[in-house]
């Protein structure tokens, strides 16, 4: 009886601790995750235009290095950072939390970045005719040269 | 001399540029508009919000566009997040949410005059594999070369085949607030 008893409780206990890792799982923290794969600006949207955004880079932490050609502090809560690809209307966008926006404010316009984040997708006009950029975007990003 | 072919030519070219300039010259737009969306309930409240959202509006026509990925959306809990994009959105499948859409009474809104100005609003909005109208009130201040759009309209998930399993039904609203708040900039 008694080592019944200390079964179901360990069950127990053991499914309670399940449930609160599951409740409290953290964020992907970026800055401690290796980037899946390097990209440069111009290759990342390349692949994501030709290939889609595959499972193996959906939500996933990757690099991605390329020339300023925006630092837009437009949003209070999110200041971007936008990379030039070489290509039409395509830019690779950058997301950062709202406590970057002063390194943000010193990035210089031109100078070529290395920048870590999480792959969302393309955000692209999509037979809408007002909206002509085609943004990668990319989120929680840090500067890591 | 040139011929008429190269005048022609010389005269369309002409003709396509002044129609995109004076085209560009009342389309606002941004990139980094925010969308909210706020569920209610007894047991849970739950909300996320997406900060690179790309809108547009033409202010002659009263056109306004919105486009955002759904996977972008950031939620304070991680098991929340990875809930509502791999079990109900099934943003790897569905990456993207449009709205496609007008400013009814795009005259009573003057883009010359800072102010505050209403219209509704209405259009299609489309999640997942389902597109529907939705309509709400929309709110435009004028600050010189900035107009900031808000809104606040209601979706229920069964309308756009989001299917929240019976267990946590309860945690999940059937009413849920979505908040728009984006700042256009002229464009050109």
């Amino acid at each position: 009886m008694k080592k019944i008893v200390i079964s179901i409780a360990v069950v127990v206990i053991g499914a309670l601790l399940y449930g609160s890792y599951l409740w409290f799982k953290p964020h992907t923290n970026v800055s401690r995750t290796k980037a899946l794969r390097q990209f440069s600006a111009n290759e990342l949207f390349l692949h994501l235009e030709e290939n889609g955004l595959s499972p193996e880079y959906f939500d996933q932490v990757i690099s991605v290095e390329g020339e300023v050609i925006e630092v837009d502090l437009s949003n209070d809560k999110s200041p971007q950072i936008v990379l030039e690809t070489g290509l039409m209307d395509a830019y690779i966008r950058c997301g950062f939390e709202q406590e970057n926006k002063e390194q943000l404010s010193n990035v210089v316009i031109g100078n070529t970045l290395k920048i870590k984040g999480i792959l969302k997708g393309i955000n692209d006009a999509d037979g809408l005719d007002l909206l002509v950029a085609r943004d990668v975007i990319v989120s929680k990003c840090i500067i890591i040269e | 001399m040139m011929n008429t072919k190269t005048l022609l030519i010389g005269f369309l070219l002409t003709f396509s540029l002044i129609s995109a300039t004076l085209h560009e010259g009342h389309i606002y737009s941004t990139r980094t508009g925010d969308v909210t969306f706020f569920s209610h309930t007894n047991i849970e409240d739950i909300e996320a919000e997406n900060h690179k959202v790309q809108a547009a509006f033409d202010a002659e026509t009263g056109k306004i566009q919105f486009s955002l990925l759904i996977a972008d959306f950031e939620f304070e809990k991680a098991l929340m997040q990875e809930h509502f994009n791999e079990n109900y959105l099934e943003s790897h499948k569905y990456p993207k949410s449009t709205f496609n859409g007008q400013i009814v009474n795009i005259s009573a809104i003057d883009v010359h005059k800072d102010g505050v100005y209403h219209s509704p609003v209405k259009g299609m909005l489309s999640m997942k594999d389902v597109t529907k109208e939705v309509s709400t009130e929309g709110t435009f201040t004028v600050e010189g070369n900035k107009i900031t759009g808000n809104a606040k309209f209601i979706v229920d998930p069964a309308d756009y085949n989001i299917k929240i399993p019976k267990n946590v039904a309860g945690k999940i609203s059937d009413q849920i607030e979505v908040t728009v708040n984006v700042a256009f900039l002229k464009k050109g």
